[in-house]
């Protein structure tokens, strides 16, 4: 009897509480997912250089994204190419990705037309340490990549160096102070995504785009 | 147990506390306190989550089975965390983004189940509540506290405002370390003004 009365009680309690939280979830995964959509496309408008008001909701993204955004699929991944206002492509991204001090870093990377120079790079998802490593996600850091030439023959030399800050290599960005680890570990697998994206250039050049609505 | 509101209040925050009296809740005192900003988030959902499972906690002691009172405990203390995770990822993605998987460990806060526990369970409800609410402040303080100090010395802004004054950061105000010298600092500051109620070793009344 004892026995039958605690289980009973336990799944009175357990029934109550899961309603409570599937009731929340109901109300506002709506939401969530609305906030996850936009802040992907944020990332993506971002790294491929296309403006966009930074109050724009949800619905003015996607019409942004849905009008100057192509996206195709290469060995498995998405990977995107920006047009401007008239309909000309400006910019490929491609996912890149590796493991950081704390967990894995994704983010993604945008190339000119001619996968020469580097337009924006954005970091979208870490578990680096908030306040040094996370800085990765900030504006600054991000902005240095901008309009860095990749040398088309790499030899030994990295394409991008993150290094402090009075160092002389080519292609150099700021690594972030007290994030030694984090900045390095990005220094390695971009420089690995890089290789890996060159590589498969004429792949890429191959896709059938299909591009988006002209204005 | 004869407690008054007024004393439920003063021990939750001060005499009590349940950071630097009980050395309760260290963890999150350490991951979260680098940014005033999360801080204070993580401090309001603690406090949230602490009344409201105390005060529920409560309500349910007179027919919760006494050997299950603890799987009880985790299940409401959980529902609760759970939906507050939903409400930040909902309407504060930035907040919920940054201050990533704490949010969630408020479940495994000991501050959390240990006041269910130590004072819910024995406790009418608002009397329980108001135990929650004022450990929830207790520990505010103290992590509030103790994310100015390594703000201020790792970044040099409060809150996100920039200090007047220009100085070399303390890098190490911004990770872990930093936070277990402050701690302890906390620790010795507040046991130093609370040395009058400090009941002599081996004399301690039960």
């Amino acid at each position: 009897m004892k026995f039958f009365k605690e289980v009973s009680f336990i799944f009175l309690i357990a029934f109550f509480f899961a309603g409570l939280t599937a009731g929340a979830n109901l109300i506002l995964s709506p939401r969530i997912d609305l906030n996850e959509e936009t802040r992907q496309t944020e990332y993506l408008l971002t790294a491929l250089g296309i403006p966009f008001p930074k109050t724009a909701d949800a619905l003015q993204l996607r019409n942004i994204e849905e009008n100057h955004v192509a996206v195709a699929e290469l060995n498995g991944e998405h990977v995107y190419r920006a047009y401007d206002d008239e309909g000309n492509p400006t910019a490929y991204a491609f996912p890149i990705g590796g493991k950081g001090f704390w967990g894995r870093i994704e983010g993604l990377l945008a190339l000119n037309n001619n996968l020469t120079e580097i337009k924006g790079i954005v970091f979208t998802k870490n578990v680096e340490t908030p306040g040094l490593g996370a800085r990765i996600t900030e504006k600054w850091f991000q902005d240095q990549f901008q309009d860095i030439k990749l040398p088309q023959e790499r030899g030994k030399e990295n394409y991008v160096t993150v290094s402090k800050k009075d160092a002389k290599q080519r292609n150099r960005v700021d690594a972030i102070t007290g994030a030694t680890m984090t900045s390095s570990l990005v220094e390695k697998f971009l420089n690995e995504d890089i290789q890996r994206i060159l590589a498969e250039k004429d792949e890429i050049r191959r896709i059938g785009w299909q591009s988006p609505r002209k204005k | 147990m004869a407690v008054s509101p007024k004393k439920v209040t003063k021990e939750g925050i001060w005499g009590n506390n349940p950071v630097f009296r009980q050395v309760l809740g260290i963890c999150s005192a350490l991951a979260v306190t680098n940014l005033v900003v999360n801080t204070l988030v993580m401090c309001i959902g603690l406090i949230y989550t602490q009344s409201l499972s105390s005060i529920t906690a409560s309500i349910f002691r007179n027919v919760t089975p006494f050997r299950l009172r603890i799987i009880s405990s985790t299940l409401i203390i959980a529902a609760y965390v759970i939906v507050l995770h939903n409400f930040l990822m909902a309407f504060l993605p930035e907040v919920s983004a940054q201050l990533g998987p704490y949010v969630g460990l408020i479940i495994t806060n000991c501050i959390v189940l240990g006041r269910v526990e130590a004072f819910a369970s024995q406790n009418k409800p608002w009397l329980s509540f108001l135990d929650g609410a004022a450990s929830g402040i207790g520990y505010s303080v103290v992590l509030l506290t103790i994310a100015v100090f390594r703000e201020a010395l790792g970044f040099g802004t409060i809150a996100g405002f920039p200090l007047p004054f220009e100085f070399t950061k303390w890098t190490i105000m911004v990770v872990a370390p930093g936070a277990f010298f402050m701690l302890a600092l906390v620790v010795w500051v507040s046991r130093w003004l609370q040395a009058d109620s400090e009941p002599v070793a081996g004399s301690a009344k039960k």
